[in-house]
């Protein structure tokens, strides 16, 4: 029989819904069923990450990346080429190498480039005031734009503030 | 601890404890950690992987953190004893088939496990039974805390922990439920609900994990974004998402008890019957024959079998494990009618009839 939905295609689907108790079939082709939002199979997991990567690098990169084969990290020489073909990085140094490229990948997949979670316990309180530091100097700066002089004294007072106390740890963290 | 001393056991993380566990089997979380001075699992020598156990074995033993366990280096197993691992969800279906150094630890009580030299150096794993992630969170921040004091983990300020696969980096975090959802399934509701799932950056996975089938009902949900959010901000998000996929599954269940009540009755008494007498029990239809009975109990429509006795049988019946069990080598045709045998010891063993509610 011909699809219920469009009419043109053969049905292939059937859909069965019970809507507060009431059923009712459909009988669909495989186009309009993916356009109603029925995916074919659970595991669409069955991609290989990699060769997903690969598809959503930007263009940008894609290009570079045959015009840039140089581009080798230093740490465990992996070349940005064959990063593309992985999908996985080297070493920890592979995130600096290919910086550039890396940060508009991480964004698509993750929607943010910034790391906002938790900090490795020895460092954390260097990296807290940092972070801290940071969100005053852009508070800092949005006062001055809108001519709020007042407000960007008292940020920068205490940005000194704190930029004293980040010297006074790094001055206990250097070793005698 | 012996890797065959957990044969005849099964994990806590299935005991059927814990807030929704008539629902939610399980939570789960991992986190990928580094060291900054070995590249990485896939550029690293032989030498260095066996470096990075050594390094793990050190400072677990300095930071006086999981000594109630064993640490077992995986290359030197049988392929039999790691699929039964894996079965156990003790280590990833990748690591199965990696011929390196690596290794697991594993606790106890299979509440805290260590995959290292997986995909990345180490891969925490805590599960716990139940709706409890922001409390496996908490264990498991604990023990990463720990650790780094003694080892190094790779880390940018701007973009945290630094993983293999850009997929991981920043919290290297997956927050995750095993969450048993066979009304929504029945009602063919589900496809929405996946649907829904993915628009709010979760991920659904199957029973075994990535790239793995569903089977009985289970589904994994778990974060898809690891970077540019916090660690309690992602146990929040998991969290509350599945509250609302148990409500919508508590719904569905209502919708299904009133419309047709004898329907999914006769459903669940059939796959109750079926266990009880079959002689031949493929493990595909143990886990869906387990899924419908498992409904029953949690619809309270069936009263002699426990949920952690059906949770203990979705896993000490995969095929890995009946030959453990049975300490030989079995084909899929012995196991199929091994695994009837011992599925009708089980029940007949724990349930009399005259303690179940009848339909009417």
């Amino acid at each position: 029989m011909l699809c219920q939905r469009c009419g043109k295609n053969e049905a292939t689907i059937q859909l069965n819904k019970i809507v507060k108790g009431k059923k009712t079939v459909l009988k669909i082709c495989m186009e309009c069923a993916q356009k109603a939002g029925y995916e074919k199979s659970l595991s669409a997991g069955n991609f290989p990450v990699s060769s997903f990567l690969g598809k959503i690098m930007p263009e940008s990169a894609k290009n570079d990346a045959s015009s840039l084969p140089q581009l080798k990290c230093s740490g465990c020489h992996l070349t940005y080429r064959e990063f593309r073909e992985s999908g996985q990085l080297g070493c920890h140094q592979c995130y600096r190498t290919f910086f550039d490229h890396l940060k508009d990948l991480l964004r698509r997949i993750h929607g943010s480039n910034e790391h906002l979670g938790k900090v490795p316990r020895s460092s954390r309180d260097k990296f807290i005031a940092r972070r801290k530091l940071n969100k005053l100097q852009q508070q800092m700066k949005m006062a001055v734009e809108s001519e709020d002089f007042e407000r960007a004294a008292a940020l920068r007072d205490k940005i000194q503030g704190l930029q004293h106390l980040e010297k006074k740890i790094s001055q206990e963290e250097t070793p005698e | 601890m012996k890797l065959d001393d957990l044969t005849h056991r099964s994990a806590v993380w299935l005991d059927g404890s814990g807030p929704e566990s008539s629902i939610v089997l399980s939570s789960r979380v991992r986190l990928a950690r580094n060291l900054s001075d070995v590249p990485f699992t896939n550029r690293s020598s032989a030498e260095e992987q066996q470096a990075v156990l050594e390094k793990f074995r050190h400072a677990s033993e300095d930071a006086g953190i999981l000594r109630r366990g064993a640490l077992l280096q995986i290359d030197h197993l049988s392929m039999l004893d790691r699929a039964f691992l894996q079965e156990r969800h003790l280590i990833s279906p990748t690591m199965m088939k990696m011929d390196l150094n690596s290794g697991l630890y594993v606790d106890e009580r299979e509440m805290v496990s260590v995959m290292v030299n997986e995909e990345d150096h180490l891969r925490l794993q805590v599960m716990q039974s139940g709706l409890r992630i922001e409390p496996t969170w908490k264990i498991i921040d604990r023990i990463d805390d720990q650790l780094s004091d003694h080892m190094g983990f790779a880390f940018s300020e701007q973009y945290g922990y630094l993983t293999a696969c850009p997929t991981n980096v920043g919290t290297g975090m997956r927050a995750s439920v095993l969450i048993h959802l066979p009304a929504l399934v029945l009602t063919k509701d589900i496809d929405q609900v996946i649907k829904g799932i993915g628009q709010v950056g979760l991920a659904v996975r199957g029973f075994y994990g990535e790239g793995t089938d569903v089977l009985g009902n289970l589904f994994q949900v778990s974060n898809q974004a690891t970077l540019g959010r916090t660690e309690e901000d992602i146990v929040d998000n998991v969290q509350r998402f599945t509250n609302q996929i148990i409500d919508f599954e508590r719904k569905a269940r209502e919708t299904l008890l009133s419309e047709a009540r004898h329907q999914i009755e006769d459903k669940i008494w059939r796959a109750y019957g079926l266990l009880q007498n079959a002689r031949v029990l493929s493990s595909q239809e143990l886990m869906s024959l387990v899924s419908a009975v498992r409904l029953g109990v949690s619809m309270g429509i069936i009263t002699s079998v426990s949920i952690a006795t059906l949770n203990a049988l979705m896993i000490l019946m995969q095929p890995a494990h009946l030959q453990k069990l049975a300490r030989c080598e079995m084909d899929a045709n012995e196991r199929d009618i091994r695994r009837a045998e011992l599925v009708r010891e089980k029940l007949k063993s724990l349930a009399p009839n005259d303690g179940t509610r009848r339909a009417s």
